[in-house]
């Protein structure tokens, strides 16, 4: 679907994105993550036909984004970091005009807005101000607009950013309800848990160049990530901490009711280590491997350089 | 065509101009101010007792004082509903949303203007119940009224034009608002000045077409037609030809301005603005030359005119947005990238002084092809005008390196009225100069703005090169 290759940006002296290889496959949610300042909207935006990439190519769906922005704009949705909306019209009329903008006749339009407003939960407001909504509507609004041509790629600059938890929460429902639709959505964040639970894919990407990109499991796996375990038990937690400590566990911590310990050991190392556990007559209630998120991944990898 | 008629911008922008409390304001405020105009003008007219030839004369009176009322005040209406259109979409981030849609960059350009020209229209069809009490004083036919009115709203229509334009190249709604009104101001006064000089000499009405004010005073008072190269043509259709030439101009600057992604690739802009001046130059002198033969005098006038009219818009022939890779260039070599002839045709704000020299250039050629004036003569006064204005170039240039942008164009702007008002009192104080071609006589002054603006330009360079180095 979008095929990046070698594309550098400068602005000024500034490298913004630097010889950046990408691809992205139709279906994909590609999470595009990186600190503040890494690169990632000015790759958005070239690929939105917004910018023009100072070398290298790019194409989506086989078009050159540089010769046909036309065309690549009827494909895609692009959902800026920040956006504006206009205060005087109300919702309906909003989403009206970008149909309109975007070529929908007249006599599918409504229906259309209809459909968009009920995925993005704004049916209620759809009589309304666009002056009157909160700061997570407008951004579900924004969503609305983007989804209205019915756009093969999405393009979503930080979705999420300056939401309050439950405006975060509903965007992310509204994303698991595309990602059921199979559209390819290319998203980015630097609030990594957000990407976490729907992502297939993603790319890491810091100072310009992308550092790491792929399947999440696989780049887990290819990093070699120390992984936790949490233990559950009837008999007093001292004790197992003693066991674990006998077989050579040195990152060992309490977590409320249950331990936490970080190792490098293989899956046959593991089953052993609870064999063990269960010849020991510890009344063991769980055993289970705590799931590394990107935030762990993200700070294995980037080392902090951009600011 | 079909997207001609049903542009989505332009139902957008009313739904939300008719929400806004302006418009209930602007209404009865210019109603207010026409109805006061028609009741001083009824009372002066009647306190002489009723006489139906002196009514019928007032009659045409108030309707040119209509016209100059109507003329000013929406004008400046016009003004702000256009130099506000494209700022307040970029102020709002809504223009990068706007741009992402399939709508062409004609198609934007169209809707706003559509949008500030129907509510123009409204407001004045909104006061013609005010203009119905000259039919009570008689004198006047329908064509009289229906006429200047035409010529209002194509005057209204390129102001609006002009100031979307100024709106596409300024990022702040309120630098917009004041550049265009400078630039209205200057308009409103050359086109006066233009007006007045024809009215004092009717029988060479030549660039003076130009005004709505001449042409409707003619409309009321001296319906002749004019007279280019012994054919016989009625004068609005000259103003309306030169207006809708105008207003492509302006369109197409403007669409071509908007797409900051193609800078490089515009020639066609310049290329066509190049024809299109030239193209008025020459049905201009040769309007003139039908009636009595242009003599060096008028080309002297001519210049010095260009003169004032090449001060106030410089700003946009280096006006626009640098691509990343330009304003990279720009900084690493300046005058190079100012002066070189590959750029000539590009929409590059930092060729504007090289394409200057190729429209003075080819000015002055029609000029001399047109009229009886020597190419030798029409040259030299080309060279005084570039001699005057290059200073001010190096100021241009010297602010763009400074790093300011938007501000630039404000700052050189007034700058160059500052320049045109030293210019003209040196000329004015008769000590030195007689004629726009003994200019270069007044040399200290001249010296004096060449040294500071080449002072300006070499320190702002030095320090540019010295930033970029330390930067890399």
């Amino acid at each position: 679907m979008v095929t990046i290759e070698n594309v550098s940006k400068y602005y000024g002296e500034l490298k913004a994105v630097d010889s950046l290889n990408l691809e992205i496959r139709e279906g994909e949610i590609f999470g595009f993550i990186g600190p503040n300042g890494a690169g990632k909207t000015t790759t958005l935006r070239m690929i939105a036909t917004l910018l023009r990439p100072t070398s290298g190519q790019i194409r989506i769906a086989g078009i050159n984004p540089e010769t046909h922005p036309a065309d690549v704009r009827r494909i895609i949705g692009y959902m800026p970091d920040h956006f504006g909306v206009y205060p005087d019209l109300v919702v309906w009329e909003y989403l009206d005009f970008f149909g309109s903008a975007y070529e929908i006749p007249p006599e599918k339009r409504t229906g259309l807005i209809d459909d968009v407003l009920q995925l993005t939960d704004l049916t209620i407001k759809k009589y309304e101000l666009v002056e009157s909504l909160s700061r997570g509507m407008k951004q579900r609004l924004c969503l609305a607009k983007t989804l209205l041509h019915d756009p093969a790629l999405l393009l979503l600059d930080e979705p999420a950013s300056g939401l309050d938890p439950r405006a975060r929460i509903e965007i992310r429902e509204l994303l698991k309800e595309l990602k059921k639709m199979k559209k390819t959505i290319l998203i980015s964040s630097h609030i990594l848990s957000e990407l976490s639970d729907f992502c297939t894919s993603i790319g890491i990407i810091e100072r310009g160049k992308l550092v790491i990109s792929g399947d999440l499991t696989e780049i887990e796996a290819r990093i070699n990530l120390t992984r936790s375990y949490r233990i559950r038990s009837l008999d007093p937690l001292e004790t197992i901490e003693a066991f674990l400590q006998s077989v050579g566990i040195e990152q060992i911590h309490r977590n409320g009711d249950s331990i936490q310990f970080d190792c490098n050991k293989t899956e046959e190392e593991i089953a052993s280590l609870l064999q063990g556990l269960v010849r020991q007559n510890f009344r063991i209630t769980a055993f289970q491997p705590v799931q590394a998120n990107l935030e762990d991944l993200f700070m294995k990898i980037t080392k902090g350089e951009v600011a | 065509m079909k997207n001609f008629f049903q542009n989505p911008l332009v139902i957008k922008q009313l739904r939300e101009e008719m929400r806004s409390r302006k418009i209930f304001f602007l209404v009865p405020v210019y109603i207010a101010i026409l109805s006061t105009i028609a009741l001083v003008s009824v009372a002066n007219s009647s306190s002489a007792g009723f006489n139906p030839v002196t009514l019928s004369s007032s009659s045409k009176i108030t309707l040119f004082v209509f016209v100059i009322a109507v003329s000013i005040l929406l004008g400046l209406i016009a003004l702000i509903l256009g130099a506000a259109s494209f700022t307040t979409e970029k102020e709002r981030a809504t223009y990068e949303l706007l741009e992402l849609t399939p709508m062409s960059y004609v198609q934007l350009v169209l809707g706003k203007f559509f949008h500030s020209f129907i509510l123009i229209t409204l407001i004045l069809f909104s006061s013609l119940p005010v203009f119905s009490i000259l039919f009570f004083m008689g004198g006047l036919g329908y064509l009289d009224l229906i006429l200047p009115i035409l010529y209002l709203m194509l005057f209204f229509a390129v102001v609006i034009l002009g100031a979307i334009c100024i709106s596409i190249g300024s990022n702040k709604t309120i630098i917009g608002i004041i550049l265009s009104l400078l630039v209205g101001f200057v308009t409103y006064v050359s086109l006066a000045i233009l007006g007045t000089g024809a009215y004092n000499n009717p029988e060479g009405l030549g660039f003076a077409v130009l005004s709505p004010w001449l042409v409707a005073w003619r409309q009321i008072f001296q319906p002749v037609p004019l007279r280019i190269l012994s054919f016989s043509v009625p004068v609005w259709i000259v103003y309306c030809a030169l207006y809708i030439l105008l207003a492509i101009l302006l369109i197409s600057w403007g669409h071509n301005a908007l797409d900051t992604r193609k800078l490089q690739r515009n020639a066609r802009a310049r290329i066509v603005g190049l024809i299109l001046v030239n193209l008025y130059i020459a049905v201009g002198t040769l309007c003139l030359n039908a009636y009595r033969p242009i003599t060096i005098k008028q080309i002297e006038d001519f210049y010095q005119i260009l003169m004032g009219v090449l001060i106030t818009t410089l700003p946009f022939f280096v006006v626009g947005v640098f691509t990343d890779q330009d304003e990279q260039n720009f900084l690493h070599n300046p005058l190079k990238q100012t002066f070189h002839p590959r750029n000539l045709f590009l929409n590059h704000p930092a060729t504007g002084p090289f394409y200057l020299i190729a429209l003075l250039t080819s000015i002055s050629l029609t000029l001399a092809l047109c009229t009886p004036v020597t190419v030798r003569t029409t040259m030299s006064g080309v060279f005084v005008l570039l001699l005057w204005i290059f200073p001010w170039l190096f100021l241009f240039l010297s602010l763009r390196l400074s790093g300011i942008q938007g501000r630039g164009i404000f700052v050189s702007y007034i700058l160059g009225i500052l320049l045109v008002v030293l210019v003209s009192t040196f000329y004015h104080s008769g000590k030195a100069a007689n004629t726009i071609f003994d200019f270069f006589l007044i040399t200290p002054v001249l010296i004096f703005l060449y040294i500071a603006s080449l002072a300006a330009f070499i320190l702002t360079s030095v320090r540019a090169s010295r930033r970029l180095r330390r930067t890399t």
